[in-house]
């Protein structure tokens, strides 16, 4: 485990110092911090993925799916559109980037724990039934959006237009400050559960058999999960895809159940490919290709290996 | 000693356990028989507060059931389920060490430790300790979980068809161990048992059930008759017996 965890730092610093000095003007105040908070920006989401990914996948006992498969970020997007429907344009509320985000988030912790006790809580789970529900319910929120987006007029439109789509471009030093003071505080509240965590792995009745309370341990990691997911979504736009395969190929790499390690990982590989993606997109592309295009090409392929896989083992 | 007053449970309206009415007393091992789908797991669960009775009271100890909290049920009863499958990297020692999690809230102190090594060592994991439980065989994963409800230590031991996937020797040494916790630990030990022999021979006491029913209930040597037995599984049996062993022959 050190040692993995040393060529993934090494991997992760030689990534980071590429991405920040290549063809660079140092002299140019204005590029040089442009970099860094695109830098800190992807790092940030990262936490965000490689957390929410892992945990999820804990508490939905399963390895395929992921929040972003259940919807949760066209459910952001969505609820961006309602704000602006119920409030209007010229609202404190639409206008304040910490009052939607609280409205966003509040949505999304309230969607999260319906999933919980619908789906997740019973014994018999069928993962694949979980998940043709959360593509149904992400189509449903994503054409909600599109639809009520005639409805609103064409000023307002061109900001949901932007939350629908993953961008570097919108990130400022004001919401990556509060974006970073939200993370440590859910981060650092969440990993006080990480011993019952490790037990959850268990199940619902090994967990209560020790005496831990599953629902309540659950109940507090998916609030979580569905913060940090908003927080992420509204840093950068629907990302999260990408968690499909950094948490499967966390779990290859560390062979444990323990969340610190596969988290930690998890994050690494996270960071990893993003900083490279965002790499590419802008020293090779020409930012002809969005960071989003690129994540979902790479995830979708893997997503299609994972069930292809997992379908030939169940036989 | 557990008190099951007037027990009834149903799953989405359909009754499994009817009016069950039992008194188990301390310190003993005692055999749960029935045909499949008799509702013994149902009963098990239901004295394990992994699901709530719709009517009828379960009382331990003098105390109800309801009554406990969620930590001290955990240091107080544990419960090894039927079918045991995980899709995660954990290896035989962990799973022992999260036995011990109700004592030791994640931090193993040397009395832990030592519960750790006894169950290893009496469930004959010693060698194969550090092995993932995806990757050991049927039996050794049976094994391996009877050590973490070994290592819980508890006063009351519900055990689910414990001699799953074990060959007979394996059988034997479980058996033996119950009866060890019992003897000399002064552990209640109430074990699903299919093998009527294994019943039979290794029990105090007997609780038959059919049809969400206790069909019969007493010492070993009152209830293990023939007639008891053909009226049970509805197969007939032939009984053996010497100073040393009792057999249910129902083969040919
Ligand atoms: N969670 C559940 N939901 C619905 N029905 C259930 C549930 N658990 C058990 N049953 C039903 O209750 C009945 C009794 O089941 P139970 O598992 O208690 O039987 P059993 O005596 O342990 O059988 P076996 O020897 O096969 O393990 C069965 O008919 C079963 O279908
Ligand atoms: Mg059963």
């Amino acid at each position: 485990m050190k040692k993995l965890l040393f060529i993934l730092l090494t991997l992760l610093v030689v990534i980071v110092l590429t991405f920040l000095s290549y063809d660079i003007d140092f002299s140019n105040k204005f590029v040089v911090a442009g970099r860094v908070e695109r830098l800190v920006a992807l790092i940030l989401v990262s936490i965000s993925i490689s957390y929410s990914t892992v945990v999820f996948q804990t508490i939905s006992d399963n390895k395929i799916l992921t929040p972003s498969l259940m919807g949760y970020e066209y459910l952001y997007v969505f609820s961006q559109v309602l704000l602006l429907l119920i409030f209007g344009g010229n609202s404190l509320f639409f206008r304040s980037k910490e009052l939607s985000f609280i409205f966003a988030s509040s949505i999304m912790i309230v969607y999260s724990l319906i999933l919980y006790r619908v789906f997740f809580k019973r014994n018999k789970k069928n993962v694949y039934f979980i998940l043709l529900i959360g593509l149904v319910l992400g189509i449903f929120f994503n054409t909600s959006t599109q639809f009520l987006q005639m409805i609103i007029n064409p000023n307002e439109f061109g900001y949901i237009q932007g939350a629908m789509f993953s961008s570097l471009s919108r990130i400022s030093i004001k919401t990556i400050s509060i974006a970073v003071v939200t993370i440590l505080i859910v981060i650092v509240y969440l990993s006080r559960f990480f011993k019952f965590l490790d037990i959850l792995v268990l199940g619902r009745e090994y967990s209560l058999g020790l005496g831990v309370d599953y629902d309540k341990i659950a109940r507090n990691q998916l609030i979580g999960i569905s913060v940090l997911i908003a927080i992420s979504t509204a840093l950068i736009g629907p990302i999260t895809f990408i968690g499909v395969f950094i948490s499967n190929i966390s779990y290859r790499l560390t062979n444990t159940y323990l969340h610190h390690r596969t988290i930690t990982v998890a994050f690494f590989i996270t960071a990893m490919s993003m900083l490279a993606a965002q790499f590419v997109i802008e020293h090779i592309l020409n930012y002809r290709h969005s960071l989003g295009v690129l994540i979902n090409l790479a995830g979708g392929l893997y997503f299609i290996l994972l069930i292809l896989r997992t379908l030939r083992t169940k036989k | 000693m557990i008190n099951i007053n007037s027990l009834s449970k149903s799953y989405a309206g359909i009754p499994i356990l009817h009016d069950i009415n039992l008194e188990i007393p301390k310190g003993k091992v005692i055999s749960l028989i029935g045909p499949n789908g008799a509702g013994k797991s149902t009963l098990l669960v239901l004295v394990a507060r992994l699901a709530k009775a719709d009517n009828g009271s379960i009382i331990l100890d003098s105390k109800k059931l309801s009554n406990y909290s969620l930590d001290q049920l955990s240091r107080k009863i544990s419960f090894l389920r039927q079918q045991n499958v995980f899709d995660v990297k954990i290896t035989i020692k962990e799973l022992v060490d999260f036995g011990r999690f109700p004592h030791s809230k994640g931090q193993l102190t040397i009395q832990d430790n030592m519960k750790i090594e006894e169950s290893i060592n009496k469930m004959n994991l010693q060698d194969i300790k550090h092995a993932y439980i995806d990757q050991v065989s049927g039996g050794q994963l049976q094994r391996a979980f009877l050590a973490m409800v070994m290592a819980q230590d508890t006063e009351y031991i519900l055990l689910d068809e414990p001699l799953n996937n074990l060959d007979m020797k394996h059988s034997v040494e479980i058996m033996n161990t119950t009866r060890f916790l019992a003897d000399e630990y002064g552990k209640t030990v109430i074990t699903v048992v299919h093998d009527i022999n294994f019943a039979a021979n290794y029990s105090d006491y007997i609780i038959a059930m059919k049809n969400g029913r206790v069909f019969f209930y007493g010492s070993n040597k009152s209830v293990i008759t023939e007639k008891n037995l053909k009226e049970l599984f509805d197969i007939e049996f032939k009984i053996i017996q010497d100073d040393k062993v009792i057999i249910c022959n129902y083969y040919k």
